[in-house]
């Protein structure tokens, strides 16, 4: 698996879960309050950013920099919230109950900026380079 | 009311072909005919439609999705919208505030390193790593005219150039009886000023053969319209060939010569010239520095 393999597909995951909890905003709150007392919030947290980031980190070569650095970055912040939420579980649920409102627009705006520069990387970046 | 409901129907139909229409006829100027930054032939411009479309893709994942939850927030707040999530005490986050100031910071952060990187990598006065200089052109601004002095070769053009490919070239540019112009030629790299009584420099390097076109870019005057010339770039046996032919030609770019092409002309048809003073492009320089009249050594002119 290439990054830019990587960076299509997670872009494309990115951009249809970001839509999808942008324009079910209520749907999205409950979820994230559910995640809070649940272990869904273990696997959302940690378990899957962790196997996504460092499957995007694989690929890192000493931070070089182009399009590679932006998957390498996108990797390491993925690994590094999955830890914090792995080792430090109740540090997690208390910030993510103060800010539960805003955590699902929060993630849907995150998501839709990861997506779009992960397809940019993906899809366009390969043709002029 | 059938016919009514039939004419708003057959209204918005013909809206539809026409929007339809005027996407199409914009489309059909990208087939092949992208020109300039878009259409590289260079490395140097290869290097700047790259910065160019990563700059781009760093503003737009600010731009669109502000664009998307524009609209997300305006289908949400709806006229039908029941939810009992009205606010009006709310103020201030600074969870939220930390976000919206953090991002575009760190995007201008990547962006300022970006553009610095590339900046320093395209200087129009550095040398293209990997690629001896094979080539040395010197560049007059003329009224409203370009001549192009090889020095190597001992011949001078005018309003055409010839290039080699895959080669990195070395232009020399200045101006003469005429205000600040710019050389470029959009599909091989950076554009330059030429200004009376100094040298710029710049460095190019073509990789596809074909003819490009060049241009002054900066406003000068009556003739500024017609102050173009075309670049081929040919094979280093075809350019060879070129330049035995050119030799080959009567008319030496002599003080008389020079001085006809120093007055104003527009539209000035493309001129070779089989000799040429090595020092003409130095004098030009030196003219404008105050150091007396234009010199002119006939005895380089064979």
């Amino acid at each position: 698996m290439s990054y830019l393999f990587f960076a299509r597909w997670f872009g494309l995951i990115s951009i249809i879960l970001a839509f999808g909890i942008l324009f079910n905003p209520k749907n999205a709150r409950e979820m994230a309050k559910g995640m809070v007392h649940t272990e869904t919030g273990y696997i959302m947290g940690a378990v899957l950013p962790i196997v996504f980031g460092s499957l995007a980190f694989m690929h890192h070569h000493a931070f070089e920099s182009g399009p590679r650095l932006i998957v390498d970055i996108i990797g390491l912040s993925m690994i590094l919230l999955g830890t914090f939420r792995a080792w430090f579980p109740e540090q997690w649920k208390k910030i993510l109950g103060e800010h539960i409102d805003i955590v699902p627009p929060m993630f849907a705006l995150f998501g839709m900026m990861f997506g779009l520069i992960l397809l940019y990387v993906g899809f366009i970046s390969p043709l002029i380079r | 009311m059938r016919i009514a409901a039939l004419k708003t129907k057959y209204n918005k139909s013909v809206f539809k072909l026409f929007w339809l229409l005027i996407t199409v006829l914009f489309l059909s100027s990208c087939d092949q005919k992208l020109t300039g930054i878009l259409n590289p032939k260079g490395i140097i411009t290869y290097e700047e439609r790259i910065l160019l479309f990563d700059s781009v893709a760093l503003m737009l994942i600010v731009v669109i999705p502000v664009i998307i939850m524009s609209f997300a927030f305006i289908f949400r707040y709806r006229e039908t919208h029941c939810e009992g999530d009205y606010k009006p005490n709310w103020s201030h986050s600074v969870f939220l505030e930390a976000f919206w100031w953090g991002i575009p910071c760190m995007i201008i952060i990547a962006l300022g390193m970006l553009t610095w990187h590339y900046t320093h990598k395209l200087d129009p006065y550095r040398k293209i790593d990997g690629y001896p200089v094979s080539l040395q052109v010197q560049v007059v601004a003329l009224p409203w005219k370009w001549l192009f002095i090889y020095p190597e070769y001992n011949i001078a053009t005018v309003n055409v150039l010839k290039l080699p490919v895959n080669k990195q070239v070395e232009f020399f540019l200045t101006s003469d009886n005429v205000p600040m112009s710019a050389f470029f030629i959009p599909q091989l790299g950076s554009q330059i000023y030429t200004m009376a009584g100094m040298q710029t420099k710049l460095h190019l390097l073509p990789n596809q053969t074909g003819t490009y076109r060049g241009l002054d870019s900066q406003y000068n005057g009556d003739g500024f319209s017609d102050m173009h010339f075309p670049v081929d770039v040919v094979s280093q046996k075809e350019m060879e060939k070129w330049v035995s032919s050119v030799k080959q030609e009567s008319q030496r770019l002599d003080i008389v010569n020079y001085t006809q092409l120093r007055q104003k002309s527009i539209a000035h048809p493309t001129t070779v010239y089989a000799g040429v003073d090595n020092h003409l492009f130095h004098n030009i320089m030196h003219y404008y520095m105050g150091k007396g009249p234009l010199k002119f050594n006939s005895a380089n002119n064979e």
